[in-house]
């Protein structure tokens, strides 16, 4: 009799176990790390080591698999307090699913665009994306406006209405190119390749290192031990 | 045409010699012996000053004889500073580490902060070595990872504000921001 339920209790546990594993798929497990290492510039290696990072993120406020925007600011500023232009942009362009949360697959493939080796291209695209506030196909000047004034809140620097007319006017007077108020893709790859070091922001030395810093324990590796 | 009336001509095109000369004169050698000789150049330094127009300047990136002042920030780039767009915090937080660059703003004049930063840190053992507005401070201790190099560079933001950055390209992450809480001390008055 005992053997009896102690075999179907056994039965049970297999059947949750594999139910478990399905719902750590769904909800933002792994997935795939060889897919995402062919589809992005890391290494598998790398893959792993970038999940444990967003195990961490992700579990700060709720612990299921996600990062949602509080738990983006709360990574970023060290307070879900911080209401920022910027970090809502941020997460808008890697939520490319639009709902309102990170899978770990969208974390990976927006953060492959800040390797250092990733093509200077994709950098120029995502940051045009990024300062395209309302992702019309261009810069406007308005936007340009409300990113430096955000900006110049952030740091508590306090400048005149002038002088930051100013500041955007030298900008779109040698941006501006084809003179129309606003700066389109071909524009701002122009401006870019001149002028490098606005795309800094755009490469995180830190994801060379992160095998080092992130070390994933070998029993998680899905790479196949020949 | 022959290479030295090409010569001749390209000097009287810089305004040195007549254009109706050009192809007579022969340019010759700075040597007297070799004027007499009638022996033209092969080759010689010559200064041959062009008047850059207002547009070409505008557009020249190149290192400037006596422009003085640090680069100006375009609107992008003082963007690209705020901390919601930078994020190496993402790595930072998790990992415990310190930043690897920090910056700070300043209404001091750009020469005076050059000059404050030197002071600062030549006391705490750093040798420093300027360009313009970027600096080199390599720490002369060895600390765990060897040298501290630090780079700052002055950027202008409007002609009264100036922002500083530093950061570090090798060495202990700890031991830098050692460092940048020691220069700010030494440095409140301008920040």
């Amino acid at each position: 009799m005992t053997q009896c339920v102690d075999g179907f209790k056994h039965v049970c546990n297999s059947l949750f176990r594999c139910f478990d594993l399905e719902i750590y798929k769904q909800s933002g497990g792994l997935g795939d790390p060889e897919l995402l290492a062919r589809e992005t510039v890391f290494s598998v290696s790398e893959i792993e080591a970038l999940y444990e990072l967003f195990k961490k993120i992700s579990s700060a406020v709720i612990d299921d698999g996600l990062i949602n925007k509080e738990e983006f600011q709360l990574a970023l500023f060290k307070t879900n307090k911080k209401e920022s232009l910027f970090a809502d942009r941020v997460f808008d362009l890697f939520d490319t699913k639009h709902n309102g949360i990170l899978g770990f697959e969208e974390f990976a493939r927006a953060l492959s665009v800040f390797h250092p080796n990733a093509p200077i291209d994709d950098k120029i695209d995502f940051s045009f994306q990024l300062y395209d506030l309302k992702q019309q196909g261009f810069i406007e000047r308005q936007e340009v406006k409300q990113m430096v004034v955000a900006t110049l809140a952030e740091s508590g620097m306090n400048l005149s209405d002038e002088v930051i007319e100013s500041i955007i006017d030298k900008t779109f007077e040698e941006a501006d190119t084809k003179h129309d108020g606003r700066i389109d893709k071909e524009e701002w790859r122009i401006l870019v390749l001149r002028h490098p070091s606005l795309l800094k922001n755009m490469t995180l030395q830190y994801l060379k290192d992160i095998t080092t810093t992130f070390p994933s324990f070998v029993f998680h590796s899905q790479v196949e031990d020949t | 045409m022959s290479k030295s009336t090409l010569t001749d001509s390209l000097v009287a095109a810089a305004g040195i010699i007549a254009q109706e000369v050009a192809g007579d004169v022969r340019m010759t050698d700075t040597r007297a012996d070799e004027a007499e000789r009638g022996i033209t150049i092969k080759s010689t330094g010559i200064s041959l000053y062009y008047e850059m127009t207002n547009a070409s300047l505008k557009s020249f990136t190149g290192a400037r004889d006596g422009n003085e002042t640090p680069v100006t920030m375009n609107a992008f780039e003082l963007i690209s500073t705020s901390k919601g767009l930078n994020l190496g915090s993402l790595f930072e937080k998790q990992m415990g580490l310190v930043k690897r660059k920090t910056q700070f703003t300043s209404k001091c004049p750009a020469n005076e902060i050059v000059t404050k930063i030197e002071a600062a840190a030549g006391p705490m053992g750093f040798d420093v070595k300027k360009n313009n507005y970027k600096m080199k401070l390599l720490g002369e201790k060895s600390g765990r990872k060897g040298q501290l190099p630090v780079t700052t560079e002055v950027f202008q933001v409007t002609p009264s504000l100036y922002m500083v950055e530093m950061k570090k390209s090798r060495g202990d992450a700890l031991e830098f921001d050692k460092f940048y809480k020691n220069l700010t001390t030494g440095l409140k008055d301008i920040v």
